[in-house]
């Protein structure tokens, strides 16, 4: 059952490193129960399912919603969201070895980013000149790529919290962080007020959380506990 | 420039923003769907970025967004298009 601790108003973010490597069951079938597409990469499609299990995992212990409950849907831009349950949002997000799941009370977007890219090229074209100056204006190139990652990071997800993923350009609105360190987004067409948190995560990471809670609350997975989930997970036949 | 010249350089130009994060995979790409590849949205933005110099052309705001395209052979198709735009 679902504790005292979720107040109204609070969105919780579960991080969670994974370690590669095949799962006690036939995966399969575990990705047709999950709704993962079966796609060529299998280290894609591993990660799309354990985002899955995790966030039943998530769902079933802390929110109090039985495994048989959670029937998964799409809104018009195409994010998931539970059926039946209108009063809990999530997202989830994956990126390298991270896997991150944000539930929430209100709608939520959540991004998780390797650092690896050639960012200056995108931040030239996708960005506001706002944004741009902000990266280009940090003294090192360790540092810009910091900056970029976080603006990459809350703009993510917020197109993810605002539900159209990419279907907004990212140039159409700005994400700024003031002299307190917190960040929020400049757009005309937004109707919540939003609220960002950013942070780095092992060391070569970014997350960014988008959520219209009053209270967040953050805390690591330990992988183990989901694949012990699915090993006990009921496969149909 | 032609299909196949443009062809040819989508998949140069896909290989190098997509293939260290999907080597086992066989570059046909006009048979697998983008989300084959590990498509992510930096990904897609990169590839945008890329090949957008490599064609000196710009992709309008309807064409940045990754559901537009199902296929690499999309990109080819839109490419071509576009290049056909600034001939004429």
């Amino acid at each position: 059952m679902s504790d005292a601790t979720h107040v109204i108003g609070t969105t919780h973010v579960y991080a969670m490193q994974t370690r590669f490597g095949g799962l006690p069951v036939e995966e399969d079938e575990l990705c047709r129960q999950m709704g993962v597409r079966l796609l060529h990469s299998i280290a894609e499609r591993r990660r799309s399912l354990i985002a899955r299990c995790m966030l039943h995992v998530v769902l079933e212990r802390e929110w109090g919603v039985p495994c048989r409950d959670i029937q998964l849907g799409y809104g018009r831009f195409g994010k998931p969201l539970l059926l039946g349950r209108d009063a809990i949002r999530f997202n989830l997000s994956h990126s390298g070895e991270w896997v991150c799941c944000a539930v929430s009370e209100s709608e939520v977007g959540v991004d998780i980013q390797r650092m690896e890219r050639d960012y200056l090229g995108i931040s030239k074209r996708f960005f506001t000149q706002q944004e741009h100056e902000y990266i280009m204006s940090a003294p090192q190139a360790e540092s810009q790529a910091d900056r970029f990652y976080e603006i990459w990071s809350c703009k993510e997800a917020y197109v993810k919290a605002i539900g159209v993923g990419l279907t907004r350009p990212l140039n159409r609105f700005t994400v700024t962080k003031d002299e307190t360190g917190a960040y929020a987004d400049t757009d005309e067409a937004s109707r919540l007020d939003w609220r960002f948190y950013q942070r780095r995560i092992a060391c070569e990471y970014h997350l960014a959380v988008c959520y219209s809670t009053q209270l967040l609350h953050m805390e690591t997975m330990d992988y183990g506990e989901v694949v012990e989930w699915i090993h006990h997970y009921p496969l149909k036949a | 420039m032609t299909p196949e010249q443009i062809d040819t350089l989508v998949r140069e130009v896909v290989r190098d923003v997509v293939v260290d994060k999907a080597k086992a995979l066989s570059l046909d790409i006009k048979q697998h769907e983008l989300s084959d590849y590990q498509l992510d949205s930096i990904t897609f933005v990169m590839l945008v970025v890329r090949l957008e110099e490599e064609f000196e052309i710009e992709f309008a705001d309807e064409y940045l967004n990754l559901s537009r395209f199902a296929s690499f052979d999309d990109f080819v198709q839109m490419i071509y298009s576009q290049k056909l735009g600034q001939v004429q």
